[in-house]
């Protein structure tokens, strides 16, 4: 699995990115997508102290969310990358959301999603070189200082 | 470290463009939380950053996103004094807000705050403490979200991504009625209650507490206004609701007083049934757990207040097999213990060595008890 670093984040390059909402998109074999945060917003909401995700079952717009986490007194949602409807949620986030920090991109997926037009969504994500450089632009951009790992990197590292 | 987010903050924003005020004055309890929210709700690009000062004109008892008010609120006792329980969409734990609070509220565009979590804190939380220090208070931060004053919390803070908004906000600390608060907060039992009151009034300070006096309200807002544009180094500029903003506000009061929304379908009323665990956080370090050990012919009840990792102050009740002198005298050595496996082990073996301690636990069930309530504090 490849990734750049972009200001100590990790950038995968086989993902699809928002890189607006800083959230990714895996595309499973059976037409499913997997949906999680990026390192970037785990770094900027700091160790997560409670997640919570919309039940399965529930249809999503892209944009709205699909899970809600709160950090330290900040509360903020999970935006949906997609449109569809949310098959599986990540259960041991309930109990372990400092998943979300340590393994954003493995063990810290939030939920499954059987998209409504994967295509016409996934046209508007980025991936490999593209989300790296749409990352280094917004990094720049929105001075977002350098990503920080409250107990290192179980993904890449 | 809040002059670099100063300088942040600004190398985004214009410097002349005006940060919206909105003195809401006194407002009733489900107006002073639905005003943050409609105007996130309502924010659109153009929409100015608005710092909105309110003050609620009753009691309520106010749940974070996170806190089921029917595990954290004691709401038979709400019902029958007639207080609300009003949820939020920020994070924290469940506060009593009443008249003697100020609340600020900060309802920005995220571009216009600092990206990271902890930053917008160390931002917003300086408004405050160059506020408190323009009294002579000499207010602090302490990480990662209070305002303390040698060591007493003196600001409830919260924040959340609403809308299209980043909001903070906090209240200034008039005076607190801590018998209230431990009165409507779900307790395990009267003991429980006693700790928490008292760690209250120990690890808690308000300006009553500080100055020996109230300061005018409107000395207060003067100060705030005069030390949140000299720190945000934009001008702010009086205004009022717009009418679209009015609206949502009506909106959002209906929607966070249903039930639906504050209780999340549990019942609202539910039997408080006596539980085995609870803990509560009294400010950023201090934590008072509790739980039940032993069979139930025989339970036995540990409360530890914990600060900075070590025993603060512990309670034992129920069948030790100690004398009640020894019991309070192990309580005692206790005291200011780090809050470690090795280091309680090797204490608490050699106490009982040295006294020849009878106990129902051995040395290693003790520490076991109590890394348990240690645990419990996330």
């Amino acid at each position: 699995m490849g990734y750049a670093k972009v200001n100590e984040c990790i950038i995968p390059t086989d993902l699809h990115i928002a890189v607006k909402d800083n959230t990714w998109v895996r595309v499973n074999e059976d037409g499913t997508v997997t949906v999680g945060m990026t390192d970037v917003a785990q770094s900027l909401a700091g160790p997560i102290l409670h997640a919570k995700s919309k039940s399965p079952g529930t249809a999503r717009k892209k944009g709205r969310p699909i899970a809600t986490v709160e950090s330290g007194k900040w509360v903020g949602p999970i935006k949906s990358p997609v449109s569809g409807e949310i098959i599986e949620v990540n259960e041991e986030l309930a109990a372990n959301p400092r998943l979300l920090n340590t393994s954003p991109y493995r063990k810290g997926w939030v939920v499954k999603m059987k998209p409504d037009n994967l295509d016409a969504d996934l046209a508007d994500l980025q991936i490999g070189d593209e989300a790296v450089e749409a990352y280094r632009k917004k990094i720049e951009e929105e001075n977002i200082p350098a990503c920080s790992h409250i107990e290192g990197t179980e993904d890449y590292e | 470290m809040a002059e670099e987010q100063r300088a942040k903050v600004q190398s985004g924003e214009p410097k002349s463009r005006p940060i919206r005020l909105i003195d809401a004055g006194r407002v009733s309890a489900l107006r002073s939380q639905a005003i943050y929210h409609a105007l996130a709700y309502a924010k659109h690009p153009e929409t100015p950053d608005t710092i909105v000062l309110c003050e609620p004109t009753q009691p309520y008892v106010c749940t974070g996103f996170f806190q089921p008010p029917s595990k954290e609120v004691n709401l038979e006792r709400c019902a029958e004094l007639g207080i609300p329980v009003i949820r939020r969409e920020t994070g924290g734990g469940t506060v009593l807000i009443d008249e003697g609070q100020m609340f600020v509220q900060w309802i920005f565009h995220p571009a216009n705050l600092p990206a990271r979590t902890d930053e917008r804190f160390v931002l917003f939380c300086e408004s405050l403490i160059r506020t408190y220090r323009a009294f002579g208070i000499k207010a602090a931060f302490h990480a990662p979200n209070d305002v303390q004053v040698h060591g007493r919390k003196i600001v409830g803070t919260g924040a959340a991504a609403i809308g299209e908004a980043q909001v903070v906000t906090g209240n200034f600390i008039f005076e607190f009625d801590f018998e209230h608060m431990a009165d409507l907060l779900r307790v395990p039992d009267q003991r429980f209650r006693q700790l928490y009151l008292e760690g209250m009034k120990r690890y808690m300070s308000s300006f009553r507490e500080e100055l020996g006096h109230l300061p005018e309200r409107a000395e207060v807002k003067k100060r705030y206004v005069e030390q949140v544009a000299g720190l945000l180094g934009r001008p702010l500029q009086r205004a009022a609701f717009g009418e679209s903003e009015k609206q949502k506000i009506a909106e959002l009061e209906q929607r966070l007083a249903d039930p639906e929304w504050v209780f999340e379908g549990a019942p609202a009323r539910a039997a408080a049934k006596k539980s085995d665990e609870r803990i509560v956080k009294i400010q950023a370090d201090v934590f008072l757990a509790f739980s039940r050990f032993g069979p139930a012919s025989q339970p036995l009840y540990l409360y530890l207040q914990m600060k900075k990792g070590r025993i603060d102050r512990l309670q034992i009740e129920g069948e030790t097999c100690m004398t009640e002198t020894r019991c309070r005298a192990f309580e005692n050595f206790l005291r200011q213990v780090e809050l470690k496996e090795d280091v309680l082990h090797e204490l608490i073996s050699d106490y009982f060595a040295l006294h020849e301690v009878q106990s129902c636990m051995s040395p290693a069930q003790w520490v076991e008890a109590i890394m348990k309530l240690k645990k419990m504090k996330k």
